[in-house]
């Protein structure tokens, strides 16, 4: 190619090495920054740092006989309150498929009551008590929660959960745990104390007697339940009724529940092992292609740290088959510089000039270096797509692993090669394992 | 660096390397029937293909501060489980260093605890206290596991296709190369199978991840051997074809067994260090590697010569009896009609005995060229690739033949190293531009054979 300004083509060259050198470093400084503090940018998955993941089908009802895009958002919009009211950290909860969702809760030491807490479908039912029933009740505890018992004898439903505008846990004058809410049709509630004056009015919640109060006024805006609840249930209660019912049922097909600290072992027994597989790496690559291999090891050290930025920056959980992936890709990034210092050493033994070697080395060895990165990705691809949720961690850092190390092996390394070779600092073959 | 220096007959291996594979997949075949036999199935597949639960517990003696470990027995567990209704449990201990006393437990089973696993929770406490807190549990429901089995074989076809079709496109839609890569791959699959059916182990997600991982990897390992037949077919021009497969093997090999190396330090760090989980995936990865490594070094390639071998053969075969069956075609139809296929046309016939000549002209030029690497013949003459084919091509052999009995043509695994080429100018052009693409062209080694029945000695030949 002839360049039009030989001149500006000069100048390119003279800055082309240092402009690089600082842009490297930059990029350098900014995954470091990205990553530190270590603990806290790079999450870890439920599996390293216990928790529970369960996919969840809706179920249809007879209600609702399909389930439709709107029925899976409205679910996880419900789920996805409900979590929010356990306190979890970094929940995640998204739709799978069209009839499924998953709910991952990282760090949660109770899961029991977490996942009960998700599928339970809370239906608060107000209802006029008769005398007779309200009596027997309060004795007999197995006819209050009996579906078939006081809920059946009680009346028609007469205002209902959905109707509500929020609730609160709280507490009443003497201590004991009560559940405040507020109305969203004051009118309708106003007319109904208005006309069930004096009468019991109770509150079923899952078709349980929990609370039955006589009327003693009009009440339109606000008022409470209270019963015999703990301070968790009225906590959970509440939360299930500002987050709304639960338009189908859910049923857990898959879940996995780790403790947190099986999982702390896991992770410290696999950072050790992904250390020293790391470090074999790096001796090895310093041993086989002496100084290249230096230069390749520093690029797979950016490489390493270039990846966890990624992970950091993309908020994606590291897993156990994460690290696999990762560790995966350590020992198939150096591949790359494998493949170009053969090449540049066939040049060499062929009496090419070290710098037409380093050019040729790398021009030529690039295809072979492309097809194992492809290959390799479209593996990594299909198994992202179509493996389950644990390989799913794997395919992901084997797949962002492969395309970065395709930067690093090649671009980082050619350009400390080229540095070396056109300033002469290292003229003996022998360096080049040659 | 030593391997392009030995004088390995990798092609001459060919058979042996198969039967090995053969073997493994073989043994692996009478460990399935064994299993099938005592267990009642041939592989123990893992959760997400079967479903079901699998539960690691750990008991304590419950104390908050310092909780001691207690000691339980299987059969405690056992009956604790068949409480509440599980019966076909399997269970084992992983000793975990820091578990002095009682290891955890693992317990395999079938059933769906579904939305209920605190009854599960309570049975094995009822043993004695369990530390949630260490335990785990994972289960997949039977519907799911239909789909992840699903999933897991389309997962199988799309990779394989893809990798065919990128193979396919790569090499110019020569069909040998893209096959082979494919027999090779279904070989490694079937060997990590066979190897996992002797080890006994789960085929679990990490197995899928593994054989996705290793076709890519294989690949990629085929291709580089094949792309340096490709260009060694250049570069190497008049030699067996055989020998040119083999000298590229060699060529590439420390870069495979280098490439290789580094992936099994750090998938052994994983297998020897790892928790529980990695270490599956470790096993599964470093079993296909292996597998893929030894099948892209030691298979493929040869394959590739087989192949050729095989093609050319028919394409003589069918043009001596065309020549048998009257001496060419009758009309002018029936020339331009059998032109496509069968016997070279003139101008083929003219351009193929240039390309020899061109060849010729170029051997000699490679003999006079100083002879860096070349390699001493025993009687001390050094012997060049265009002497070779000149004496070749006159005794019409199969080259096959040739190369395995080196007494037959005298040529003993003499091997011309491509760089001898290099340094007769071939490919100055090319290191010029940087990297080239070369377009493999079998036909021009080929087009001798093609030429034989119209010129002279191809007529002896019938």
């Amino acid at each position: 190619m002839v360049h039009p300004f030989p001149e500006a083509r000069g100048m390119w060259n003279k800055i082309k090495r240092p402009l690089g050198a600082v842009l490297l470093i930059v990029i350098v400084a900014l995954c470091v920054w990205t990553i530190t503090p270590i603990q806290q940018k790079v999450h870890l998955g439920l599996d390293l740092q216990g928790g529970v993941r369960v996919t969840l089908e809706l179920e249809p009802s007879d209600t609702v006989k399909t389930i439709t895009p709107d029925i899976q958002n409205q679910v996880v919009q419900v789920v996805d309150n409900r979590v929010n009211g356990l306190g979890v950290s970094e929940p995640v909860i998204s739709r799978v498929g069209s009839n499924r969702i998953l709910v991952e809760l990282p760090g949660e030491k109770d899961v029991d009551k977490a996942i009960a807490q998700l599928k339970e479908v809370a239906v608060l039912d107000f209802k006029i008590v008769p005398p007779k029933v309200a009596d027997r009740a309060r004795t007999d505890l197995k006819y209050a929660n009996d579906p078939n018992g006081a809920y059946k004898d009680s009346g028609a439903i007469v205002y209902t959960g959905a109707e509500l505008k929020g609730a609160q846990a709280a507490f009443g004058q003497g201590g004991e745990p009560q559940i405040n809410f507020q109305t969203k049709d004051p009118k309708k509630f106003g007319q109904l104390t208005q006309k069930y004056m004096g009468q019991q009015l109770g509150a079923f919640l899952d078709q349980k007697l929990v609370s039955d109060a006589t009327i003693e006024g009009v009440i339109t805006d606000s008022g409470l339940i209270h019963g015999s609840f703990t301070e968790d249930d009225v906590s959970r209660i509440a939360n299930e009724l500002n987050a709304g019912a639960l338009p189908v049922p859910l049923k857990i097909i898959e879940q996995d529940q780790v403790g947190a600290t099986l999982g702390k072992e896991d992770l410290q027994k696999s950072l050790v092992a992904s250390a020293i597989g790391l470090t074999l790496v790096l001796l090895f690559m310093a041993f086989m292609y002496r100084l290249p291999g230096v230069l390749a090891d520093i690029a797979l050290i950016v490489y390493v740290v270039a990846l966890l930025a990624l992970l950091a920056f993309a908020h994606a959980v590291l897993t156990l088959p994460g690290i696999a992936g990762f560790v995966l890709s350590i020992g198939m990034a150096v591949d790359a510089n494998v493949l170009i210092f053969e090449r540049v050493k066939e040049e060499l033994w062929d009496g090419k000039s070290l710098r037409s070697a380093v050019k040729i080395g790398f021009a030529r060895a690039f295809s072979s270096v492309f097809d194992s990165h492809f290959t390799t990705i479209v593996g990594a691809g299909v198994l992202y797509l179509l493996g389950t949720g644990t390989v799913k961690g794997f395919a992901y850092t084997l797949f962002w692993g492969t395309a970065f190390s395709l930067i690093t092996a090649v671009f980082i390394t050619r350009f400390f090669m080229d540095v070396i070779v056109e300033n002469d600092l290292v003229t003996n073959h022998k360096a080049y394992g040659a | 660096m030593f391997f392009r220096r030995l004088n390995w007959n990798v092609v001459g291996w060919f058979t042996i390397v198969s039967n090995i594979s053969y073997a493994v997949i073989g043994i692996g075949i009478a460990f399935m029937i064994y299993h099938y036999v005592t267990t009642g199935s041939i592989m123990k597949l893992g959760l997400s293909f079967t479903g079901g639960t699998d539960i690691t517990v750990k008991f304590d003696d419950g104390a908050k501060t310092k909780p001691a470990d207690v000691s339980v027995t299987k059969d405690q567990i056992a009956a604790s489980l068949a409480k509440i209704g599980v019966t076909d449990e399997q269970i084992t201990t992983i000793s975990k260093p820091g578990d002095v006393g009682t290891p955890r437990w693992t317990i395999e089973t079938q059933k769906d605890f579904g939305d209920q696993t605190a009854p599960l929770w309570s049975a094995l406490g009822s043993t004695a206290h369990v530390d949630r807190s260490q335990s785990a549990i994972s289960a997949v429901g039977p519907s799911l596991s239909h789909e992840y089995l699903l999933n897991a074989i389309k997962a199988l076809v799309i990779a394989i296709s893809i990798q065919f079709l990128y193979i396919a496109f790569r090499f110019g839609w020569n069909y040998i190369f893209g096959l082979v890569t494919v027999i090779a791959l279904v070989r490694d699959s079937l060997m990590m199978i066979g190897i996992y059916a002797i080890a006994n182990r789960r085929v679990d997600d990490a197995f899928l991840a593994a054989v996705l991982t290793v076709i890519g990897y294989s690949v990629m390992d085929t291709i580089v051997i094949l792309d340096r037949i490709r260009e060694n077919v250049k570069v190497l021009a008049g030699e067996p074809f055989d020998k040119i497969v083999n000298t590229s093997i060699l060529q590439t090999m420390t870069r495979s067994v280098n490439t290789l190396a580094t992936v099994v330090i750090t998938l052994v760090a994983l297998l020897a260090l790892g928790g529980a989980s990695l270490q599956n995936f470790a096993f599964a990865l470093l079993v296909g590697i292996c597998s893929g490594g030894y099948h892209s070094i030691f298979y493929s390639a040869p394959l590739v010569a087989r192949f050729t071998e095989a093609n050319r053969r028919r394409i003589r075969a069918h043009s001596s009896t065309a020549a048998l069956e009257g001496g060419g075609p009758r009309t002018v139809a029936e020339a331009r009609a059998q032109g496509g296929r069968k016997g070279p046309g003139r101008d083929e016939v003219i351009a193929a005995r240039k390309l020899r000549r061109e060849r010729e002209r170029q051997a000699a030029e490679r003999a006079a060229a100083p002879a860096r690497y070349k390699k001493r013949r025993p009687d001390g003459t050094a012997a060049t690739a265009g002497t070779l084919e000149s004496e070749r091509e006159d005794e019409h052999d199969d080259e096959l033949r040739d190369y395995l009995e080196p007494e037959h043509a005298g040529h003993d695994a003499e091997m011309v190293d491509p760089l001898d080429a290099q340094n007769a100018g071939q490919h100055d052009r090319d290191y010029e531009l940087g990297h080239e693409e070369i377009n493999l062209n079998l036909e021009a080694v080929d087009a001798p054979h093609h030429a034989q029945p119209a010129h002279g000695p191809g007529e002896e030949h019938k």
